[in-house]
């Protein structure tokens, strides 16, 4: 294999050294153990001794973290207010020192963070429903950025002959996301709306539906079998497949019409 | 696809429309532009990553904002310093929001974010080497082809430099641009920042710069730390910017402006207003001298 050129092993050095939670000087010394070549840092980054390099340097992990921080609290507002400041931020730390960032965007930051805090919350003496309220909060951020898409109108399935409905296949909007949980946390979200302490959740399995109707993101509990029917109706199955889970065909048809009051089914029906 | 301002004579009319004075749009001036309209501004700049997202209130704010006004892509990801490639999935996006949008310039920054396929979300600085301008030359060339339209690349402000450099910023900048026949997002605010940080003169700087190849300006507000100065966009336009803003309309002539405010981002009325002392300063160094 080729040595890396000059620039990628310059590169190299600064991104482990700045993006990564440890104070700099600490990163430099297990960062030398590797990379000879990276100490001193006053050898390779100009205008100073160590200490400012060690200065400058910081200012650029400092900025790794606090946008990071920022940007995940803004999107998980209600893990940051249920976690505390400090522990939140320490979650962030832990969180940017294993996952690798892989979206351009700062919105896609948090894309593993839900599955981090399912992970971690019990061991880091945080809230263990935190996870699934980072999957819902993750999932209206999706929502309210997601595509546009029309609805599909109640007259258009109604124009639909009847020998066509088993081989129908529904689309959910594109916006529409089935989040799974392990705690039901609807109050926790809703207690965070609306700027009220934490109640008690339940361990327990489940699945929520998030979507938008027009500006604003919706979300609701499902039942068992109406998680299922969507489930495979985001699977794009075909209706006769869809309607399996229900005991009653006039239950399939009632969350039918939820689903269209809703606006969670797209148009074109096909 | 369209090749304008490719061929011919470069001057900052080649490099894009005159577009006039504008500012950059944020998110928490969605509703004001919702409900009142974009109001006295002649262009508007989104972050282009904010709209890598295919839809809801952000796209319908910027569907407001294109009808009323033109609107310039300005990324922060494109990483042109990153050795490698041009990562295929951002270029592919970016395609994607220029096709939607057509917008009235596309620029990111000269510098690097990231390594092995992870981004930083930062605009780090690259070494000033031949090896840096080669892989930056080769990478916008490219990406210009991709995209079919000419691309403006903004000097970023840095907080460290490298032993390793052995061309000046303004001089690394220029040549990007007259290698790889891109243009110049100057952004006069950078320029104050790292010469602070770095001790060189910000009029040295400026006036390196070959105005034929500057498409655009950037006006913002920075913190000064006295040991460090931090590019905060943080605040008012500060007068040392606006000295330097002087010496460059009086040597660029009328290059497109923006005003940026990023933190502690205030009411509309108060970027539109920074706007207007951008346009009043034109007005005072070309027309009356």
């Amino acid at each position: 294999m080729a040595e890396p050129s000059e620039l990628a092993r310059l590169e190299a050095r600064l991104f482990r050294l700045v993006a990564q939670p440890a104070p700099v000087d600490e990163a430099a010394r297990a960062l030398a153990a590797e990379d000879p070549g990276a100490h001193p840092l006053a050898a390779w980054i100009a205008g100073g001794d160590e200490a400012r390099a060690v200065e400058r340097l910081t200012i650029y992990a400092n900025q790794y973290f606090v946008r990071h921080r920022d940007a995940l609290g803004e999107i998980f507002a209600g893990c940051a207010a249920f976690a505390g400041q400090a522990a939140f931020d320490a979650c962030v730390a832990a969180y940017l020192g294993v996952e690798r960032l892989r979206g351009p965007s700062l919105d896609e930051a948090g894309d593993a963070f839900a599955a981090f805090l399912e992970r971690e919350a019990g061991a880091r003496g945080l809230r263990a429903d935190l996870g699934s309220l980072a999957a819902l909060e993750r999932a209206r951020r999706e929502a309210f950025v997601g595509a546009d898409a029309p609805p599909l109108r109640r007259d258009e399935l109604a124009r639909l002959p009847a020998d066509d409905w088993p081989a129908l296949r529904l689309a959910l909007v594109p916006c529409a996301r089935l989040v799974a949980t392990s705690h039901a946390v609807e109050a926790l979200w809703l207690a965070h709306d609306r700027g009220l302490g934490p109640p008690e959740v339940v361990a327990r399995a489940g699945m929520l539906a998030v979507w938008r109707r027009g500006p604003s993101v919706y979300h609701r509990a499902l039942a068992p079998d109406e998680a299922s029917a969507l489930a495979r109706i985001e699977a794009r199955a075909p209706f006769a497949e869809v309607c399996e889970p229900f005991d009653e065909p006039e239950h399939a048809l009632e969350l039918l019409a939820q689903w269209l009051a809703d606006e969670l089914l797209a148009a074109p029906i096909g | 696809m369209r090749q304008e301002g490719r061929q011919g004579d470069l001057t900052p009319r080649a490099l894009g429309p005159a577009l006039g004075h504008g500012i950059g749009l944020r998110r928490e001036h969605y509703g004001h532009v919702l409900e009142h309209g974009v109001g006295d501004v002649d262009w508007l700049e989104i972050v282009s990553e904010n709209f890598f997202a295919p839809g809801g209130r952000p796209w319908a704010v910027l569907e407001r904002v294109r009808a009323e006004r033109p609107v310039a892509m300005h990324g922060v990801s494109l990483c042109i310093g990153d050795t490698g490639p041009l990562r295929e999935d951002y270029v592919a996006r970016l395609l994607r929001l220029v096709e939607r949008l057509e917008p009235a310039i596309v620029s990111d920054h000269l510098c690097w974010g990231g390594l092995g396929g992870a981004y930083a979300h930062d605009l780090l600085p690259l070494p000033y080497t031949e090896e840096a301008l080669a892989l930056v030359v080769d990478k916008v060339s490219t990406l210009q082809d991709r995209l079919g339209r000419r691309i403006l690349l903004e000097n970023v402000s840095s907080y460290l430099a490298f032993t390793a450099s052995t061309l000046s910023e303004w001089d690394f900048l220029g040549e990007v641009a007259r290698r790889a026949d891109c243009g110049i997002l100057l952004d006069v605010n950078n320029v104050v920042v790292s010469a602070k940080n770095h001790g060189f003169s910000p009029e040295t700087y400026v006036d390196a710069i070959d105005p034929g190849r500057v498409g655009q300006l950037h006006l913002a507000g920075h913190t000064d730390h006295g040991h460090v100065v931090i590019d905060s966009h943080i605040g008012p336009v500060p007068e040392g910017v606006w000295a330097l803003y002087r010496r460059v309309v009086a040597r660029m002539g009328r290059v497109p402006t923006l005003v940026e405010w990023d933190e502690q981002i205030p009411a509309y009325e108060v970027v539109v207003a920074e706007r207007a002392r951008a346009a009043a300063i034109e007005a005072e160094v070309l027309d009356h001298g």
